[in-house]
């Protein structure tokens, strides 16, 4: 499941950066993270709000095929929890020191984290590398930009080198986002199998306890208990590990047609209030035509805005 | 059952929104602390005269007969953050305020759309101050005053007795008595309930506000707020609806600080924790209703509306403003009867309730019948109306109060999966306000001053008050309604449409009116604290103490 799952691939980049680097301003040596973090801040959001939508830019981000959303920041240090809770009746009998200092977990770097989710067909590397091309074509100033504070992102000088940084730097992702199913998806339940296997297993069992001809000892009851436990575990694991089916018409493309057409069907609905019925054909006809709601490729919402604007056709 | 308070120690407007209680004028003042010393004393002087949630004596109950009588006029006190600073109130209990209330109403006008014509710069002079911080001026205390009418409707001699009290409190060396209320620069914002003749030419009130409906119906019950008989008659349709679907007051720390609330928690409270128990938050907002254009943008789209429908357009005029708000200009809501034919026939049904409401002495059947009138005013889900084609899902009273729209099996059929009102009954609000400006129907003009003074109380500013206007009323999300807000009250521009929804194998077909016109705007307002009387004395004292 993990980076892949829902139809979407989960994309999470930790690209390290020298705690101890420096770039210079006005003859002064200045932290490269404060750097970084000043970049970030000046890089356009999505046009998501009024201020946003008023400043005329757009997200760079936008621009890059499939991308549904993306989040960039850096971060320094691992949050300390705290000390690791001891049982005071283990310290007395071990002689604890509870005075002395436990050790605190550091991050080797500090890093610049990239996390995003796109359209994929599966989670292979070459459904990475189409996108991390995309991203190179439309973003490549701005990713040196930031990238260029990373630790080997000398290296990369096209494409290709981009792409094997990104996956040098990839890490795992385990908690994707995805809010695109809107009805209750299928049942994906494992308890068919959990039901069918524990059958046969406690079936071999009684089996083996009628006629005692294995050297397993099936017939022993803590043996069969202690398979039924693993059998389950591995079939949980199993469908845990697959990933979920996409939600219908969630790539990025369906999703922008689906707001577009929304917007201009409320339009559409306003517009004609009260028509008489050939009135009503005729114009929703117009509107097929102009809009054309079931072809994902024309008109619909540009990415990173929220409003598409109603044009009457 | 209902928990035991002391309401001798709670103020009474928590309890009572005294404009129901036969107290239909109102007048609220504004004061400035100069200095500390100053402050207390006023707070000392003040204290006696505060108006507690003592029972009140009730003349058709025989069975308490120990209960005091009616005051000819109430007086509360609220303090804003700036006001307990000005007290000098201990760091430690100011720094742990909830933040809401230490940045003031001017300053969430984002969360709360105050942007506009609801901008501050539309405010009246005296509200301005929370933003331009200008010496002297400073919005510190809010003293409310509630009166009783004569006969003839006018307030009872004593207002005028108070006012002048308070002017010569408020002119004193160290206390200040704000001006500059509505355009004259009044030294006290007016309020007052519409006042109509009865048949015998003596005067009664009426809840109608400027838009021509009647207000306030639906308040929240919560426990301990009333004795047991009279709880059980308004906790119907006013309290929360449990998962058996029956009805349950709130839990009282949703609107009184220091008990229980509704996830089984404390409200939020500063150090020492005695300092708020037993208070409450107010919102105090005045807001200004753009008569006219509502009036004539209702007329305007009755036109389109009648022709549709092929029904006249008086009827159309008067379905539209229903649909809009939930209720029939009578506060019949649409629950109860959803269309004109049958809001006309409920209205022939109960005619004599006028009588009855203005009838002094009232005989046992008099007041079960006026119980039952009461039931079918406010008991009712959404439930029954999941499509909205009763009364519209974005129409202002299902925004205000969601009731059981937000069950997540709303929409099942198997009703042990039901949970009542579970996700709204965090986000209930006490409402305690008047109109204001004069009920002249013949004067049709957006400039003339009138409106609603709307109190809000609740033990959480930012998750009941902020959360209602912002999530509820501006915005549609939670009601699938997508940017859609309150026909009404929202903030409108010329996208915002008001959808009216209709049953799917109905030959109309659904409605929709667009380009809302601004109908309310924001003229001033502030975020106060409503101790209780224990918390005011230390506070006149001097001697509240967090450690």
């Amino acid at each position: 499941m993990a980076n892949y799952d829902a139809g979407h691939f989960f994309l999470t980049v930790m690209a390290p950066i020298d705690r101890d680097g420096w770039i210079e301003l006005d003859g002064q040596r200045r932290s490269v993270l404060d750097h970084v973090r000043g970049i970030l801040t000046t890089l356009p959001t999505a046009q998501q709000d009024t201020p946003s939508t008023e400043s005329g830019l757009n997200s760079p981000f936008a621009a890059v095929p499939g991308t549904h959303f993306a989040h960039i920041f850096v971060i320094d240090e691992l949050r300390f929890n705290g000390r690791r809770p001891s049982n005071p009746i283990i310290d007395l009998i071990l002689n604890t020191h509870l005075t002395e200092a436990q050790k605190v977990d550091r991050l080797p770097h500090a890093y610049l984290v990239l996390s995003l989710d796109f359209d994929a067909l599966d989670g292979s590397d070459a459904a990475l590398k189409a996108y991390t091309d995309g991203l190179w074509r439309e973003m490549r100033d701005t990713l040196v930009l930031i990238f260029g504070h990373c630790i080997g992102f000398e290296k990369v000088t096209g494409e290709d080198s981009f792409f094997d940084y990104m996956r040098a730097a990839q890490v795992t992702t385990s908690l994707p986002y995805n809010d695109y199913w809107t009805q209750e998806p299928p049942d994906r339940s494992p308890l068919k199998w959990m039901i069918a296997v524990s059958l046969v297993i406690i079936m071999l069992g009684l089996a083996g306890w009628m006629v005692p001809l294995w050297s397993l000892e099936l017939g022993n009851v803590a043996t069969t208990l202690l398979l039924l436990i693993i059998a389950n575990i591995a079939i949980i694991a199993w469908f845990g590990l697959t990933p979920f089916p996409k939600a219908p018409d969630s790539d990025i493309n369906s999703v922008l047609k689906a707001l577009y057409i929304q917007q201009m069907f409320t339009g559409f609905a306003v517009e004609n209030l009260g028509k008489s019925d050939t009135d009503l054909q005729s114009a929703f006809d117009a509107f097929c035509v102009a809009h054309q709601p079931a072809v994902i490729s024309g008109p619909r919402q540009t990415p990173g805005v929220l409003h598409s604007t109603w044009k009457k056709p | 059952m209902s928990a035991p308070l002391d309401l001798r120690d709670i103020q009474g407007n928590i309890v009572r929104a005294y404009g129901r209680y036969g107290y239909p004028h109102a007048r609220y003042f504004l004061f400035h602390i100069r200095h500390a010393a100053s402050g207390r004393a006023f707070i000392a002087t003040l204290l006696p005269h505060v108006t507690t949630a003592e029972r009140w004596a009730d003349p058709t109950d025989t069975e308490n007969t120990s209960h005091i009588a009616r005051p000819p006029t109430t007086l509360n006190v609220a303090l804003s953050f700036r006001g307990l600073e000005a007290l000098d109130l201990p760091t430690q209990t100011l720094a742990q305020l909830p933040p809401e209330f230490i940045d003031g109403m001017a300053r969430r006008c984002h969360i709360l759309s105050d942007v506009g014509p609801s901008g501050h710069k539309h405010w009246d002079p005296v509200w301005h101050d929370p933003i331009a911080h200008k010496h002297g001026t400073e919005i510190h205390v809010l003293v409310s005053i509630s009166a009783r009418m004569q006969p003839d409707g006018t307030p009872v001699p004593e207002l005028e007795e108070v006012t002048d009290w308070l002017r010569e409190l408020g002119a004193g060396k160290g206390i200040k008595l704000l001006s500059g209320h509505d355009r004259n620069g009044a030294d006290y914002q007016q309020a007052g309930a519409r006042l109509v003749a009865r048949d015998d030419g003596n005067m009664r009130t009426d809840a109608g506000e400027h838009f021509g409906f009647e207000d306030g119906i639906g308040n929240p019950v919560f426990a301990g707020q009333y004795p047991p008989q009279v709880e059980a008659r308004r906790v119907k349709g006013r309290g929360k609806i449990m998962a058996d679907q029956s009805w349950e007051p709130l839990a009282t720390g949703e609107f009184l600080i220091g008990h229980v609330d509704e996830s089984q928690e404390l409200p939020f409270s500063t150090r020492p924790p005695r300092f708020m128990y037993n208070g409450t938050f107010l919102a105090f907002r005045k807001l200004h209703e753009n008569a006219a254009t509502f009036r004539s943008y209702v007329d305007t789209q009755s036109a389109d509306y009648a022709k549709w429908h092929g029904i006249p357009h008086q009827e159309a005029d008067v379905t539209l403003r229903a649909k809009m708000i939930g209720r029939w200009p009578n506060g019949v809501p649409l629950m109860t009867a959803p269309t004109y034919g049958e809001m006309m026939k409920f209205e022939a049904e109960w005619a004599d309730i006028p009588a009855l409401k203005a009838k002094i002495g009232r005989s046992r059947m008099d007041q079960a019948r006026l119980d039952t009138y009461d039931n079918l005013m406010i008991d009712f889900k959404y439930r029954d109306d999941p499509s909205g084609a009763r009364c519209p899902i974005s129409a202002h009273i299902r925004r205000g109060n969601m009731r059981d729209m937000l069950d997540p099996r709303l929409a099942s059929e198997d009703r042990s999966t039901w949970d009542g009102s579970a996700l709204t009954n965090r986000r209930r609000i006490l409402r305690r306000g008047l109109p204001y400006g004069p009920f002249d129907p013949e004067v049709d003009n957006d400039s003339v001053e009138r409106g609603v003074i709307f109190i809000a109380m609740c033990a959480n500013i930012f998750r009941q008050f902020e959360f209602v206007l912002q999530q509820w009323v501006n915005y549609g999300l939670d009601l699938n309604q997508g940017n859609d807000n309150c026909p009404v009250l929202g903030f409108h521009d010329h996208r915002s449409k008001f959808i009216i929804q209709s049953e799917p194998d109905s030959e109309t077909g659904p409605w929709v009116l667009t380009a809302l016109p601004q109908f309310v705007e924001t003229r001033g307002g502030e975020y106060f604290f409503v101790p209780s009387l224990n918390t005011l004395n230390m506070i006149a004292l001097g001697v509240v103490d967090p450690t």
